[in-house]
């Protein structure tokens, strides 16, 4: 059948090794692979939700997917709203909104490293020159600044994607609506609030899911610019699995917390497909 | 047309202008101040206050670059990587997408919806179970590992950019084909495929960039530094202090540059393809 290659790669490596996953988080697995005489049962999960590093952890990942997402969706609508006036050079701006997001993601966490240099990063430049500081702020060496700063590179390299996704949406609304209104009477906000923030809901909880998701997963930006650290503030779930399994060797506890990520992604998703389907009902 | 036409100078105008103005800066700021940080002296990198324009002068920093890592050998391993994923990604995605597109059967629900779980989780949900199955197939240090499990992530998007566009492509086309006696594989070949091609060439050229990004996969599965890509090889550099900064930075552009051409020359039909498989 033309669905069975697809299907197999998928089993292979993802359905097998989540399979997998689940059995190696009721192990202890000191050697990567689990043997019977491990067999841990729950421990591993009980374990997790007591330790002060794992609630860490979690509450890290929460405020980074939820800043993140928040953030990305207002900057990409609000430069999509700009981006819908017609104005000279505008597809100028629209590729200037490419190039974040195609910049691969270690090019970008390279770059960032740099700017957030505490002495001669350019960022540090503009807070001096600015007089916010005298000494600089050393950005991803500081528990306060480290996750608002890698918050700040995830947003930068997200934000243009919905920007052009929202864009995509406002175009396709009917022209003659805003006509209708103008007619009405209807001010800059009640235009926003009954014919544009309609016509664009879906794109925008398809946002909220997609950057969700995304937020969940990053990985890499955060293990090159942080791994996480200083004093764990930065560290989410993916760097907290990498780091457990591959540097401290802890593969049960490293499964247990995966799981655990990978029940929250599932969660978030099936919510919004819920959401979805009873507003097309209503 | 060249003729001047006045601009009226509207307060709303202006702001439109200073909004954009400000989220073009935003966005394409630090790749600039890549351009910056690479075309400089060893010497101009540590002065205070920096540079703020590129010094083109100094291009033989690219040069040094090649002399002085291993760059030829990782983007030859990236190419090779990228390729290889882009080519299964498209060969699997291209079959799916036809029958989820044209077919309705028992199953297919379900099977879309595990497409859609490829993409939920996170990659180092999966890098544990997978570390410990490439090592029982002694696929360890191989790219063929690399491939096979990035492929498994990247073909369901390849599936939705060209299940959208066939979507779009009428069935009459097809059916004429049919009516000629020929079969449902030759009219997929012959005919679906050929109007399909723009999506296939963005699904491959999104498949071959996804790879090219590869890094935690990249990191687990190939420790031998004969073989890292060229994401692992950059990272190896922020540990290491050792490099000077206008050579990381060198390495940055070079790696970047194929990337962001093919993405301004695709950008439409990439967003519209990864939106309209995440809705469907």
């Amino acid at each position: 059948m033309l669905v069975t290659p697809i299907l197999a790669v998928i089993t292979a490596f993802v359905l097998y090794p989540m399979a997998q996953g689940v059995l190696i988080s009721l192990y202890e697995a000191r050697d990567l692979v689990p043997r019977p005489e491990e067999f841990a049962g729950l421990a591993n999960f009980s374990r997790l939700f007591q330790s002060e590093t794992t609630l860490t952890t979690i509450r890290v990942t929460l405020v980074y997917v939820v800043v993140t997402t928040i953030a990305a969706i207002v900057i990409a609508l609000a430069s999509a709203l700009v981006l819908n006036a017609s104005f000279w050079g505008r597809a100028f701006v629209r590729a200037a909104l490419t190039i974040p997001w195609a910049t691969p993601l270690v090019a970008g966490a390279l770059i960032w490293f740099w700017m957030f240099d505490p002495q001669y990063g350019v960022i540090n430049f503009g807070v001096r020159l600015l007089g916010l500081s005298q000494h600089g702020i050393p950005w991803l060496l500081s528990p306060e600044w480290a996750l608002p700063a890698v918050v700040a590179v995830d947003v930068w390299r997200t934000f243009p994607f919905g920007a052009l996704v929202l864009l995509t949406a406002l175009q396709a609304i009917d022209p003659d609506l805003y006509g209708v209104a103008a007619v009405d009477g209807a001010g800059q906000v009640a235009i926003f609030r009954n014919v544009i923030l309609p016509s664009i809901r879906s794109s925008l909880a398809l946002l909220g899911l997609l950057y969700t998701i995304w937020g969940m997963k990053r990985f890499d930006t955060i293990w090159i610019l942080t791994q996480g650290g200083p004093a764990d503030t930065t560290n989410v779930l993916s760097v907290y699995i990498y780091r457990e399994a591959f540097r401290n060797f802890r593969v049960g506890d490293a499964s247990a917390m995966a799981i655990v990520g990978a029940a929250l992604s599932v969660l978030v998703t099936l919510a919004y497909f819920m959401m979805e389907r009873r507003r097309e009902r209503s | 047309m060249n003729g001047r036409r006045r601009v009226r100078w509207t307060p709303t105008l202006l702001a439109t202008y200073l909004l954009a103005a400000g989220f073009a800066l935003v966005a394409v700021f630090p790749v600039y101040w890549m351009l910056v940080a690479a075309l400089q002296s060893g010497k101009d990198v540590f002065v205070y206050p920096p540079r703020l324009v590129p010094n083109l002068s100094e291009w033989r920093v690219f040069q040094q670059l090649f002399a002085t890592q291993p760059m030829l050998l990782w983007i030859g391993n990236t190419v090779l990587v990228a390729t290889g994923v882009a080519v299964l990604s498209v060969g699997l995605a291209i079959p799916a997408a036809y029958a989820f597109s044209r077919f309705r059967f028992v199953g297919g629900t379900g099977i879309q919806f595990v497409l859609l779980l490829t993409q939920m989780l996170p990659s180092t949900v999966l890098i544990v179970p997978l570390f410990i199955l490439f090592r029982q197939a002694h696929m360890l240090n191989t790219r063929s590992a690399i491939i096979l499990a990035q492929t498994a992530l990247v073909a369901p998007i390849a599936v939705w950019i060209i299940k959208a566009f066939i979507d779009s492509i009428p069935l009459e086309v097809e059916e004429a084909a049919l009516i000629d006696g020929c079969s449902r594989m030759v009219v997929l070949w012959r005919v679906t495929l050929p109007l399909a091609l723009p999506a296939v060439v963005a699904s491959f050229a999104m498949s071959f960039f996804e790879a090219w990004n590869v890094f935690v996969y990249a990191l687990t599965f190939t420790p031998d530094q004969r073989l890292w890509l060229t994401s692992v090889g950059l990272a190896s550099w922020i540990g290491e202090l050792t490099t000077p900064v206008e050579i990381m930075m060198s390495g940055a552009v070079v790696f970047t540059l194929p990337s962001v051409v093919v993405f301004l020359a695709l950008q439409q039909r990439l967003v519209g393809g990864l939106s309209a498989g995440a809705i469907k």
